[in-house]
Formats: C-alpha cells, structure tokens, sequence
C-alpha cells in the first residue's frame, strides 16, 4: 500500500513528531507508515484523516499486490 | 444474573487483561532483579557455597526478573507495538515448541559422541523452557522494534 503522508505533512507544514503527538502515537510510528513498513488500522487511518481533513482513500492508495 | 450481563462483564475482563502491561520505568528493575539473580549465583560459586535452595530461588527470581521487562510498556505504547508484541509473542511460542521437542534428541546425540555411558532421553526442565519462551519473546520484540 503506498501512501502520501509525508506530502501531506509537508502540506501542513508539521514534524513527524508534531503528527505523532497530534494521533497519539510515537515518532517512529509515522516514519514506519511513511516508508510503507507498517499499515494503520482504521482507527489510526481515521485520525490521520482528521487531522489532514481529507478522506483515507487521498492519502492511502492500493497497489496491484494488495 | 442475565447472560447480557455475563458476556459484558467476560467482555470488560478480557479488555483489563488485554491491556495488561507494567510501567515503563519497570524494564530497569527487571534487568537488575536479573543481574541480582546473576551476581548472586557467580558469588555463590566463586565462595564455593553450593546451596541448591538458592539456586533454585535465583533462577525462577532471574524469571521473574525477565517477565517484568516482558510486561515492562514502552515509553509510548501504541498499536505498532502491540502488533509487534503479537508478531513477538506468535514467533517465540513455535521457537518454544521446536526447542523443547528438539532440543532433547540434540543432548541424546551429543551425550553418544561425547560420553561413553549414554543417558536416557530426558525432557527440559520448566526453568529452561520458561527462560528460553521468554528470551526468545525479547530477542523477537527488540529486533523487529529495530527493523521497523
């Protein structure tokens, strides 16, 4: 699954760490979404929705492995 | 009482259970209740006091020792972590299992080539079984935390 989260942080001009306090989670956590090693559950795919005020599907993206 | 009431109260249960864990600051006393359980058994033998009640003791309190780091949270406890204690938990159960069915044919052959009185073939004890799932649950945790 790729997504476009870094972009997306970029866009609202916050650290990963800034990210990672806002959903409640740790640093390490949004790197690992970021580089695709790790895939959120909903509930953490929701807030980060929230928070980029976009829906899952503009920032989470399928690929033809998944 | 009603059987609504039953399952939420399993319900409420298995959540306090699920989401059991010690502080954070407990790793440090889970690895000096282990160097203590350590030290304590090296100074024994070096003082040549051979009491088989203490080691004993040392070993299940070294156990203990590394259930503490094992229920020990993280600084932040999140659901990446949770998956990897899962992943952690699956990985170090089928070690477990090929270890104790394994290990004890592995001592059988070596015993063959090393002694010349070959013993029966015997089962690992509860200490060695225990310390190896456990060893086995914190090496797994720590190197995917490293990976990730």
């Amino acid at each position: 699954m790729r997504n476009r989260i870094k972009i997306e942080r970029a866009i609202l001009d916050i650290t990963q760490d800034d990210l990672a306090k806002k959903i409640g989670v740790s640093r390490q956590t949004i790197n690992s979404i970021e580089k695709g090693r790790y895939v959120p559950s909903t509930v953490l795919a929701l807030k980060l929705s929230t928070v980029f005020n976009k829906s899952i599907g503009e920032f989470f993206f399928l690929e033809e492995t998944d | 009482m009603t059987k609504e009431k039953s399952c939420d109260r399993d319900k409420k249960l298995f959540e306090k259970f699920k989401n059991f864990g010690l502080p954070y600051s407990f790793k440090k006393i889970g690895i000096a209740i282990i160097l203590l359980s350590i030290l304590t058994i090296i100074i024994a033998k070096t003082a040549d006091f051979t009491n088989p009640t203490l080691k004993f003791a040392m070993k299940r309190i070294m156990l203990i020792g590394l259930l503490v780091i094992a229920l020990a949270r993280e600084k932040i406890e999140d659901e990446r972590i949770l998956t990897m204690r899962g992943q952690a938990f699956s990985m170090a159960f089928i070690a477990g299992v090929v270890y104790t069915l394994i290990q004890p044919l592995v001592n059988y052959i070596a015993d063959l080539f090393v002694k010349d009185d070959k013993g029966p073939l015997t089962d690992l004890g509860d200490f060695q079984i225990l310390w190896f799932l456990l060893t086995m649950y914190l090496l797994f945790f720590y190197m995917l935390k490293r990976k990730s």
